[in-house]
């Protein structure tokens, strides 16, 4: 694509905002190896699945708060806030204290992700504490990469009540990593 | 779960919840009318209200606790939003500390120091004390509620500022009991009140604002 027309974060974020779901994907993936790239630089010493963890914490940290972004505004120092925030909680959950300078968001090398995938098992073993029904709505539209509709037509149940469980599942989620780090 | 498949699951959560920009200001408004209305109801408003009203020191007394509220809400609502500064909120609410030392001040110049101590004790202290921080509780419990939703990156400071925030509504709700009416009584005796609800907000924003 020619960056000269490359959509902005602000773009996607935006086309998110209005219910584009593919924005919204491009936006987090957009952002994800500058969160990693931090997570690594911070954390060099725990390892990357644990890194990989705290980023991927601090997207469901994004995707819960993602209305605090006021659309008239840049979406980086929106973003950045919010991950600084979020990593340094993450490291302090873990008993690590770890400085994150702003001018780190300037400096740092977005990392690709290269962990081997057996080592993420965290998130899985988070995923199976919430109720049956969403853990697989969670599973079957992440792993497996269904859409909403084909969940609601193999589960019989109504697109909405998809919409509603997913949404439930992932605020669940959130919420259990941050109780279930020792 | 790799986090591609994260992404994939969140991008097809598309419900976005309410952020506090409304909520604060609502919950701010109906427990200040609740909570205040209801001490006043049972205590009452000053008798001589109508005669008070229009001196300059008693307006003093009423509108600077409203200041404290408007500015702790504008702020409140900034800090609720990561990546933004605090705008002009902070200059509103430093007018508010310059001002009332103004007043006492020229209080002090103008009373014999003799009676400087009678004044500054007046005849209310004990039930200005107990129920500024007794008032703004319920309005403190419900600001926080109407925060969940934000996401303050400093939650220690934002809960002290909802804590300002509330005092601030319970003093101008209690202002209109209240007939003491000297600056020295007023400036020292409600802002102790409002910091004391200021204080307990930063301990409580630090565990409960935290996400």
């Amino acid at each position: 694509m020619d960056p000269a027309n490359a959509p902005t974060l602000e773009d996607l974020l935006r086309a998110a905002n209005r219910g584009d779901r593919r924005a919204y994907a491009a936006f987090l993936k957009s952002i994800t190896p500058l969160m990693r790239g931090i997570a690594r630089a911070r954390g060099s010493g725990l390892g990357t699945d644990i890194c990989e963890d705290i980023v991927q914490e601090t997207l469901l940290a994004i995707h819960q708060k993602r209305h605090t972004w006021r659309e008239d505004l840049p979406v980086r120092p929106w973003l950045y806030a919010i991950v600084r925030y979020k990593v340094i909680d993450a490291f302090r959950a873990r008993g690590h204290r770890v400085h994150v300078p702003i001018e780190d968001f300037a400096d740092v090398i977005p990392a690709e992700d290269g962990t081997d995938p057996t080592l993420m098992a965290d998130v899985d073993r988070v995923i199976s504490q919430l109720d049956p029904r969403s853990a697989r709505i969670v599973r079957a539209i992440g792993i497996e990469g269904a859409s909403v509709a084909q969940v609601a037509e193999d589960h019989s149940m109504t697109e909405t009540a998809v919409r509603v469980a997913l949404h439930r599942g992932l605020k669940r989620l959130a919420a259990l990593r941050e109780s279930m780090i020792e | 779960m790799k986090t591609e498949d994260l992404i994939q699951a969140i991008s097809a959560d598309l419900h976005r919840s309410p952020g506090p920009e409304r909520r604060l200001p609502l919950a701010l408004v109906l427990t200040t009318l609740v909570f205040g209305g209801t001490y006043l109801a049972v205590a009452g408003i000053r008798p001589d209200f109508a005669t008070a009203a229009g001196q300059a020191m008693m307006m003093l007394k009423q509108i600077f606790p409203v200041v404290l509220a408007v500015g702790g809400l504008g702020l409140a609502l900034r800090l609720s939003r990561p990546g933004e500064g605090p705008g002009a909120w902070p200059w509103l609410l430093l007018a508010v500390p310059v001002v009332l030392t103004a007043a006492v001040v020229a209080e002090l110049v103008r009373l014999p120091s003799n009676l400087w101590m009678t004044t500054l004790i007046g005849h209310s202290l004990p039930v200005c004390l107990t129920m500024i921080p007794l008032i703004a509780a319920p309005i403190t419990v419900a600001a926080f509620w109407a925060l969940r939703s934000g996401a303050p990156t400093r939650p220690g400071l934002c809960g002290a500022v909802l804590g300002l925030m509330s005092g601030g509504a319970a003093a101008a709700a209690y202002a209109f009991f209240c007939d003491e009416d000297a600056p020295l009584f007023f400036a020292v005796w409600y802002c102790v009140g409002i910091l004391l609800v200021t204080g307990l907000g930063a301990l409580a924003g630090r565990r409960y604002l935290r996400w």
